[in-house]
């Protein structure tokens, strides 16, 4: 299986007045054909901005500002890359949190599937893309393409919608396909029919994925891998089930500990919040909060400590309970 | 779309009520034409005489009555001034006033339009700067100063145009250029903000992630929901255009509406302006209908809701 996508130790910052702020640092990730990448994380904690690199979406302000985005081994992340353009859309599918936020509401969903196909498939003839358009609303679950086609958004349920938006982002058969909590905003059955068509999509398709959500075991139920994110970094990663029951990472620990459970008097928070993003990236973000924090914790830089092949987490503690690794600076997640 | 338009067409004859009701009524109140007419050595018999004849004896709510009566015959009366059916120097002004009206409207879209657009495209950048200063100029200089600053140049220093009648192109140039200034301005302003909000929807994201070229998300992705408020900005300006560029008519001697109303105000005319008014409102009532209806065909979940 090869890699698809790989991010090596990318560090993306914002220009603000006070000057650059880091946003996501020294994040690597590497997700091959046909595995799903959770990428979990709180509200705030880079996931999104991450995401959004790969797509070349930043605001203007926000830039990857060392490290670099690789799409099959070809950088995608310097400013330079002009055909950038060509490859998202057609490499790289990008699927959002709410279809509000992909579908063009003045615009009939046919054409906007049209648009996409012909914008980075020019060869296709008229016949060729209606066949496509068929096919792909089809493999989304719709029975009836052709009325599907004809609608306009506000037309389709929350849950079609979505499946549009998916259809949207694989119409042209792209290697990865970058999910940013696109089933956070569903109700509970349309989330699992939408989890469904994406877990057929890398089977099927041997689609590379990426699927940004704050829903752990979520994450578990559908991912092949999982990294958990902490204030813009990396902290833990490895096999889904690996990390779910056996956490290495005080944080993901404490997030497991937080997920109620059935006949659980009170449900379990993690003590304080996470700490605003700042310049200063000295020691761990989490030791303000964790509860086996050590004086050192926030004094020396924390190095990423392998435990497997692709499996690490970035903990003082963890490093002492590996003894081959020596906390090795190159990240290999 | 059957009920869009019944429910629109009744909004319109309400509004068209109100309007012509208030032109009546302002009309009674600024005093009486017979003196205007007579002058002043008429002698109090031929005063009664000819008050009699417009019927300005009756009560006022009579008079109302008449009115409303005349109104929904289509009748709007002859002038006092001109002898002349209302209807008839409407008509015979309305050619030039339209002349007027479209091309300086079709300036102030074809300008103001797009430099909103790239005014919204780089926030805060070099166009949008320009652009901003020019809407401020735009909506804050007097029309009739302009209008007499581009005659005092290219009309008597220059000779390139002339400086006012209506006879030829030639003539139609400066006019139209002083009374695009405003809907020009108010346009690129509207374009502007209306573009920005628009382009920062995640739908835009969307297109962009889809790697779709750049005019495409500006023109077809971002233009279109974009243009409801400018739409209804153009509509209202061409009411205001059409039923009377009073200002400009009357620096430039354009022989329009906005030049009739001048006069027929300054003799005390009033069945003249109450016409004019009624018309106008029936103009700006009109354009609304169809600023409704497009809105209908742009956007097609106004077109379901109604």
């Amino acid at each position: 299986m090869s890699t698809v996508l790989s991010a090596r130790s990318v560090t993306i910052e914002a220009a603000t007045g006070a000057g650059p702020v880091k946003l996501v640092h020294d994040v690597n990730l590497d997700i091959r054909e046909g595995e799903i990448l959770g990428l979990i994380g709180e509200s705030g904690s880079g996931k999104t901005t991450a995401a959004r690199a790969i797509v070349g979406l930043l605001e203007r302000n926000v830039r990857v500002s060392s490290g670099e985005i690789a799409l099959r081994g070809k950088t995608i992340s310097s400013p330079e890359v002009d055909d950038f353009r060509n490859v998202r859309g057609s490499e790289i599918g990008m699927v959002f949190q709410s279809a509000s936020m992909s579908l063009n509401p003045l615009m009939k969903v046919g054409k906007q599937l049209k648009e996409v196909v012909r914008r980075h498939q020019r060869h296709l003839s008229r016949q060729q893309i209606t066949e496509r358009l068929d096919q792909v609303l089809r493999q989304m679950g719709f029975t009836d393409p052709a009325r599907v086609l004809a609608s306009f958004p506000h037309q389709l349920s929350g849950g079609m919608r979505q499946r549009v938006s998916i259809a949207l982002a694989v119409v042209t058969n792209p290697a990865v396909v970058i999910a940013d909590e696109c089933t956070s905003a569903l109700d509970v059955t349309t989330q699992a029919e939408v989890v469904q068509l994406l877990r057929s999509l890398t089977t099927d398709s041997r689609t590379a994925m990426l699927f940004v959500t704050h829903d752990l075991m979520l994450a578990q139920d559908l991912c092949s891998r999982i990294a958990v994110m902490y204030a813009g970094q990396i902290i833990e990663t490895g096999d889904a089930r690996e990390v779910v029951s056996n956490p290495r990472h005080p944080y993901t620990r404490a997030l497991l500990a937080a997920i109620p459970t059935w006949g659980e008097e009170e449900i379990q928070g993690i003590e304080g919040s996470p700490p605003r993003v700042a310049a200063d990236w000295q020691g761990c973000r989490f030791a303000p909060r964790c509860p086996v924090a050590r004086d050192e914790c926030t004094r020396t830089r924390i190095g990423w400590t392998p435990t497997g092949t692709r499996s690490g987490a970035r903990c003082l503690i963890v490093e002492e309970e590996e003894p081959e690794s020596s906390g090795s600076m190159l990240d290999h997640v | 779309m059957i009920r869009l338009i019944l429910s629109k067409t009744a909004n319109a004859v309400l509004t068209l009520l109100i309007a012509s009701s208030l032109a009546f009524f302002l009309a009674r109140g600024s005093g009486s034409p017979v003196r205007e007419i007579l002058g002043d050595s008429a002698t109090p018999e031929q005063v009664a005489q000819l008050t009699a004849e417009l019927g300005l004896d009756k009560p006022l709510i009579v008079q109302y009555g008449q009115f409303l009566l005349d109104l929904v015959s289509f009748d709007l009366g002859d002038s006092l001034r001109y002898g002349q059916s209302n209807l008839e120097l409407i008509a015979g002004r309305l050619p030039a006033s339209i002349e007027l009206a479209l091309f300086a409207l079709l300036l102030a879209v074809a300008v103001g339009v797009p430099l909103g657009i790239i005014a919204a495209m780089r926030e805060g950048g070099v166009v949008d700067r320009i652009a901003s200063m020019l809407a401020l100029l735009g909506q804050s200089v007097p029309l009739f100063w302009l209008g007499l600053m581009l005659i005092l140049l290219f009309a008597v220093r220059l000779g390139w145009f002339p400086a006012g009648q209506n006879d030829g192109i030639d003539s139609l140039v400066l006019p139209a250029v002083t009374l695009s200034t405003l809907p020009m301005a108010q346009i690129a302003r509207l374009t502007r903000s209306s573009m920005s909000e628009v382009l920062h929807e995640g739908f835009i994201s969307a297109a962009r992630a889809r790697g779709l070229a750049g005019w495409r998300i500006i023109l077809i992705h971002a233009f279109r929901p974009a243009s409801l408020p400018v739409v209804t900005i153009v509509g209202l300006q061409a009411g205001m255009l059409l039923s009377g560029a009073v200002t400009v008519e009357y620096v430039f001697a354009w022989p329009g509406l906005g030049s009739l109303a001048t006069q027929a105000v300054q003799t005390r005319d009033f069945p003249l302006v109450q016409s004019i008014v009624v018309f106008g409102a029936l103009v700006f009532v009109l354009i609304n209908l169809a600023v409704d209806l497009l809105y209908g065909l742009v956007d097609p979940r106004i077109r379901e809701d109604a």
